[in-house]
């Protein structure tokens, strides 16, 4: 065979072996020691420039093979001298270099601007070999610049992961003190809520009874405030979920729309309804969060109307189909939003007026929660407005329609409403424990009380109480862990007394945790007296059945 | 001493398994390497031994196994007769090694376009058994065929191009539907050739190894020296082995003393290539003081 054709031949076979991983020292490993091989070398080095502002840096080759810590070159150090001497020359030379230590001579094959490759051989190459090696070497350095950027590629990936994972880190930790939070301000409001609304039940004068009128209102605006915030640090986890049950839409309507009218009224406006006859049907949807977004936007068309009033319509389309989409819409003679805070309105703490000097209330959530609300029940705010004129948000969702009665809720059973029940009260918090205990008493039960979850599984046992209204956050034994051993013992016995949290953990995830203890009922404080009533007279007769049986 | 495990396979840490070893390993030490011949990764193997232990270690070895039974145990270790495995003998002195072979090219260069391990699946982008038989009925007019493949394939193996026309001689003992099965891997991307060799030829490569042994300047009289020869060549030279061993003794000046044994496979670096795996070639080896 010439030698022209066996030059080929070993090129074609070399180029071939260039640029088989992406990865630099995968893609090198399966070139230089076949590579070398064919050459007849004994080692081989890449020496790479990862910055063009730095030297290379010819003590820290990039890849050799043999590993560079054992096969100590004969002569290295004497090497490298004199490769720093070549080496700037080197990349501009079309031709590699040679230099000669002992009986090695070592080939420097240039790889453009980024690099240098060198081969050991203990017998000379001829020029002509050498030459034929350049379109080998050039696939090489094209290779390593692919190989370089696709590390730099998956370093920007992993550097996005990570900052992906601080970000949910980050968020992770914002959402826990929005929990905490939460049931800081929470317990506090509980106190005065409470109080307030026992307070406003005795004799006052007009005076005092304004007053605590405005304290009331104050903390529910407060309140409102610590739901939103907790509402939005839900949508932002994706955490906000519905939870759809089945009731009539218009007695719900009619709820909602009666203290708007007397709002309305107060404020000198007027307050027009017009509600679909067809509407009088069950559907199943997340009553309480289509409540919210109507609440949201009567709120607001309220407060942001001076003089005339608010029209609410509600429609359905079509109107006899199971799956209708519903629309609500509240017009209003307000302020009106210009065009370019319309596209502002639905981010999250927005209002259309965002200066100093605002007029209006509220921390700009409500429409964002909404928004999100909305979407989330597969339906849309949009929004008509004029400057100075008034705005129209109107509020489209598709419900399912059910073709069934709700069954209808036996009357309460006024005995068992009136019978004085021993009712186990776990409270840590002295001003919660008494507004707990005034609202007991005023619904004639006897109480038993306990500071933590020790004294209250004690009491549980020393007592026997009808039911327990248990706070979660206590010191020595938490709500949850007294529940979970009160449920055991109870195994052994087969009896069930009701237990019912009673907690400032306002989160989804606190109710679940509730439950999963085996509570049977979860009241976010703050509560209304009459519902923590209303919620044990309906646990009562029940469990008392179970008793008998 | 060092065992090395899982020859064959694909996941063994071959560099992990020697590391220790190698820390240990003085250099200019001579390295005795057996590897069970029937294995498919042998030629890796090596590549790894030579990236960790590098080119201050002479190495001398070679494959063994059964000719006829090629599954069966046939490396001797401290725990037993075991297979798919390497012995690794570290001996803390030089020593000087030769190659030959004695084929030549008479087809090719063809492109190995689709390989894994030893297995050559397609040669020039077609079925590698069917571009063999047509090269060697081009070349000699023989007709290789699978009835005959196991007598008449050992006449015709693969050779691996390297520079200066020199190659690395590859046998092929089995047909696997349209693939070849070699002793020793061959990369996709080489570039091999047909080679035939004669009795002449190959008797003169072993006296030429013979002779570049005793020619390196370093060759120590009271040293025996260490011979593995392919056992393909005892079938190729029939009655004339003999003279292959003969000759060496002859060209060396210390006759009868040599030692050694027949191999599937050879083994031998002594500084001047990269370590590699040799088929049907005859490598020798003498130690020398430092």
């Amino acid at each position: 065979m010439s030698f022209d054709k066996e030059l080929v031949s070993i090129q074609y076979s070399l180029a071939l072996l260039v640029g088989r991983d992406l990865q630099l020292e995968p893609m090198l490993r399966k070139f230089m020691p076949t590579a070398l091989k064919m050459l007849g070398g004994t080692w081989g080095a890449v020496w790479l420039k990862l910055d063009d502002t730095v030297e290379l840096n010819l003590r820290e080759p990039a890849y050799t093979y043999p590993s560079f810590n054992t096969a100590v070159l004969p002569g290295y150090e004497d090497f490298v001298e004199k490769l720093h001497l070549h080496v700037r020359n080197a990349e501009h030379q079309s031709k590699p270099l040679a230099i000669e230590i002992a009986t090695n001579i070592f080939y420097i094959f240039p790889l453009q601007k980024l690099g240098l490759m060198a081969i050991r051989r203990t017998a000379a190459l001829p020029d002509k070999f050498l030459l034929a090696l350049q379109p080998v070497i050039e696939r090489l350095t094209t290779a390593c610049i692919a190989c370089l950027e696709h590390e730099e590629l998956l370093r920007t990936q992993q550097q996005a992961l990570n900052a992906v994972r601080k970000a949910e880190e980050a968020n992770q930790a914002k959402s826990q003190f929005l929990a905490t939070m939460s049931h800081e301000l929470r317990t506090p409001l509980h106190g005065i809520l409470g109080l307030t609304s026992l307070t406003l039940d005795t004799h006052l004068s007009e005076e005092q009874r304004d007053n605590l009128k405005s304290v009331k209102s104050s903390a529910n605006g407060l309140l409102s405030i610590i739901d939103e915030i907790l509402d939005m640090s839900r949508i932002e986890a994706k955490t906000l979920r519905l939870h759809n049950d089945k009731f009539q839409l218009l007695p719900m309507l009619e709820n909602t729309l009666r203290s708007f009218a007397a709002r309305a009224e107060e404020k000198g406006l007027y307050f027009k309804t017009s509600i679909d006859s067809n509407l009088g049907c069950v559907v199943e949807a997340d009553s309480n969060r289509l409540k919210q977004i109507l609440i949201n936007l009567l709120d607001n068309a309220i407060k942001f109307t001076e003089s005339g009033g608010i029209c609410f319509q509600a429609s359905v389309a079509p109107p006899h189909s199971d799956r209708a989409s519903v629309s609500f819409e509240i017009q209003d003679s307000g302020i009106g939003i210009s065009p370019a805070s319309k596209e502002k309105i639905f981010a999250l703490f927005t209002q259309a007026e965002g200066s100093h000097k605002r007029k209006y209330s509220g921390i700009g959530l409500g429409l964002a929660i909404s928004a999100k609300i909305a979407s989330l029940m597969h339906g849309t705010i949009k929004v008509d407005s004029v400057p100075g004129q008034g705005s129209t948000f109107t509020l489209t969702i598709p419900l399912n329609k059910v073709n069934e009665a709700l069954p209808t809720k036996k009357p309460q059973d006024q005995k068992a409403a009136n019978t004085s029940r021993k009712i186990l009260l776990a409270e840590d918090n002295p001003v919660n424990r008494k507004v707990a205990q005034k609202v007991l008493e005023k619904g004639g039960h006897q109480i038993v009380l306990a500071v933590d979850g020790q004294e209250a599984l004690t009491a549980w046992q020393q007592e026997a109480p009808d039911l327990i209204l248990m706070d979660i956050q206590m010191p020595n034994m938490d709500g949850l862990e007294a529940t979970v051993r009160i449920r055991q013992e109870e195994a052994l016995s087969g009896a069930h007394v009701p237990i019912i949290a009673l907690t400032a953990n306002a989160q989804e995830s606190d109710q679940q945790a509730c439950f999963d203890a085996g509570m049977d009922y979860f009241i976010a404080k703050p509560f209304s007296p009459k519902k923590l009533l209303a919620v044990i007279n309906d646990l009562l007769p029940i469990s008392k059945k179970d008793h008998n049986v | 001493m060092l065992e090395v495990t899982g020859l064959s396979d694909e996941q063994s840490d071959f560099r992990g398994q020697m590391s220790e070893f190698a820390e240990h390993t003085p250099s200019n030490s001579s390295l005795l390497v057996f590897v069970d011949g029937a294995s498919s990764r042998i030629a890796y193997f090596l590549e790894e031994c030579y990236g960790l232990f590098g080119a201050n270690c002479q190495y001398l070895g070679g494959g063994t196994g059964s000719s006829t039974n090629r599954s069966q145990p046939s490396i001797v270790t401290n725990s037993g007769v075991k297979k798919d495995c390497a012995q690794l003998i570290s001996i803390p002195r030089p020593m000087t090694t030769s190659v030959e072979h004695g084929w030549n090219k008479i087809a090719g260069p063809f492109l190995v376009t689709s390989a894994s391990n030893n297995i050559i699946h397609t040669l020039d982008y077609r079925p590698a058994f069917e571009t063999y038989q047509e090269a060697i009925r081009e070349s000699t007019g023989e007709d290789i065929s699978l009835e005959n493949f196991h007598h008449q394939s050992h006449l015709y193996p693969f050779g691996m191009s390297r520079i200066d026309s020199a190659v690395v001689v590859r046998e092929t003992f089995k047909v696997k539907g349209d693939s070849l099965v070699c002793v020793g891997e061959i990369p996709e991307n080489q570039l091999v050739y047909i080679l035939y060799g004669t009795t002449l030829s190959l008797i003169n490569a072993s006296k030429q190894a013979a002779t570049s042994l005793t020619g390196a300047g370093r060759y120590d009289k009271s040293f025996p020296v260490l011979i593995f020869d392919c056992i393909s060549r005892v079938f190729f030279l029939r009655k004339q082995f003999q003279e292959e061993l003969t000759g060496i003794d002859a060209t060396l000046t210390a006759r009868g003393h040599t030692i050694g044994a027949l191999t599937m496979g050879e083994i031998a670096c002594s500084g001047d290539t990269c370590l590699e795996f040799y088929n049907k070639s005859i490598v020798l080896g003498v130690f020398h003081e430092p």
